[in-house]
């Protein structure tokens, strides 16, 4: 017998299990996208805006656009990113940093030696199974509706608290102390909530959707050179922004709701007319027409 | 298929999530085939091939349309096995799994290696010669394709090949007694040696 080719056929005759790791690999892409917890970036000194989007790529167009509420006012605009507000991917460093938070922990990381310094805070999301414990844990800031639409299945939902202030200037001290090391500070995390994102399935589209505090939002910084078939709809009075962007249909929209500004964004996985429609209705769902 | 694969990988370079949830579900599978030999743990290959994935979305604009899509997967996730085998405490890893690896206690072939001895001889070689038997033999691979995804030259794979060989054949005078201790070898293959 040759031993040598006797265990290669051993080897081969290995039994490998079948798996299936679709759904959470989709899963993480799909919140790494749509950026589900907020990414505060603190530039040097300056504080900014909460920002959509992961990806920069090409030139940013002049594209602004302004959404009206019933009113006549300004809801909110939708406007490029630009040199006080501009898009950082986040790097190595601060993935494997956020990556190894558990849940309610948050961290801010300083890296000096990207090409602009730059502070970031994360705080891990707390993950929520039952629809109506969501709804509970998040109702003193969040107003969802008390029932899911029967055409809706909530799969996941995710809570992420807001981050007490980072001290920007000592944690570049310690660095620099350190000959330019980059540093991390655990964050205190505070009692109001900065944003919920419900995973759902509705008619058998993919669905996720955030919901931030809306006062925090009137100005929206995204990339509006990758959208595509951008259209305004009017919903309750209020405009809504509906577009394409990275082979997906995205809305935005402002609202109050019982007294609570929100702001929503709604993606699905693909760009059916079917995951459109679906759009409208979870849109229906969660903010009724008076 | 890897036709299929490198238009996939375009398509969802260009922002196609559709395309690339094809791609998980066509190399989920083959990935795991991989990972899961090399680690000898189902929840860390489980883990490994989440990792590959997701690295691979987050780098696809360095993926170049040269070469093919699967074996720029299986350099990611050849990389991430790498990096996990180095955390581990080597001994107690092989050992603890050994015990515990629910899937290794069912099967018992005549004749034929368990799951279990099987993962303890490949255990045996260093992770990057491990590497090179499971693309060969698992994966059927040329000493070409397996160069791309280890970077090592042709030729040193071979003597890496023909090295691992000779040392598994030596397990295997070896492996009779470790196994008794295991429990496990065929007395028909030890009587063979």
């Amino acid at each position: 017998m040759n031993l040598n080719q006797a265990f290669e056929q051993q080897i081969k005759r290995m039994q490998i299990p079948n798996v299936d790791v679709h759904r959470q690999v989709m899963d993480s892409i799909q919140r790494e996208r749509f950026a589900k917890q907020p990414c505060l970036r603190l530039k040097m000194g300056v504080v900014l805006s909460v920002m959509i989007g992961l990806f920069v790529t090409g030139f940013a167009s002049a594209s602004i656009y302004l959404l009206q509420d019933s009113t006549g006012d300004t809801a909110f605009r939708v406007q490029p990113f630009d040199s006080d507000n501009p898009m950082t991917e986040r790097s190595e460093i601060e993935r494997e940093a956020f990556g190894k938070l558990e849940p309610g922990e948050a961290i801010a990381v300083y890296d000096p030696n990207r090409n602009q310094p730059i502070i970031s805070a994360q705080m891990k999301p707390f993950e929520v199974t039952s629809y109506q414990t969501l709804v509970d844990r998040v109702a003193p800031y969040f107003r969802l509706p008390a029932q899911l639409a029967s055409s809706i299945n909530f799969q996941i939902g995710y809570i992420t608290y807001d981050i007490k202030n980072v001290d920007i200037e000592q944690m570049r001290a310690r660095s620099d102390k350190q000959g330019g090391a980059v540093v991390y500070e655990p964050l205190e995390v505070k009692e109001s909530i900065a944003a919920i994102a419900l995973h759902m399935e509705v008619k058998g589209e993919q669905m996720i959707t955030s919901v931030y505090a809306g006062e925090k939002w009137e100005q929206v910084f995204t990339n509006t050179e990758q959208m595509d078939e951008v259209e305004k709809i009017t919903y309750a009075g209020s405009e809504a922004l509906l577009f394409q962007r990275e082979g997906t249909w995205q809305l935005m929209y402002r609202a109050n709701v019982e007294s609570r500004d929100h702001f929503y964004m709604i993606t699905t996985d693909n760009t059916s007319q079917k995951a459109k429609d679906s759009l409208l209705t979870v849109l229906s769902w969660l903010v009724t027409e008076d | 298929m890897n036709h299929d694969l490198n238009d996939l990988a375009r398509k969802a370079r260009q922002g196609d999530m559709q395309a690339f949830s094809d791609i998980v579900k066509q190399m989920q599978q083959p990935l795991f085939r991989y990972c899961y030999p090399m680690l000898a743990d189902r929840q860390e290959a489980e883990d490994a091939i989440q990792d590959t994935f997701i690295r691979a979305y987050r780098h696809l604009h360095h993926y170049k349309d040269q070469g093919k899509f699967s074996s720029w997967l299986f350099t990611i996730a050849h990389r991430i096995c790498l990096n996990k085998l180095k955390k581990r405490n080597k001994q107690d890893r092989l050992l603890s799994k050994l015990a515990h690896e629910e899937m290794t206690k069912s099967t018992h072939l005549e004749d034929v290696l368990d799951n279990q001895d099987i993962f303890a001889l490949l255990y045996s070689l260093k992770p990057k010669v491990r590497a090179i038997m499971i693309l060969r033999i698992v994966h059927e691979w040329s000493y070409r394709e397996i160069s791309r995804v280890t970077g090592m030259s042709e030729s040193r794979l071979r003597k890496q090949y023909e090295r691992a060989r000779k040392q598994l054949q030596q397990e295997y005078g070896l492996q009779g007694q470790k196994h008794t201790e295991l429990g496990g070898i065929k007395v028909e293959l030890e009587s063979s040696i």
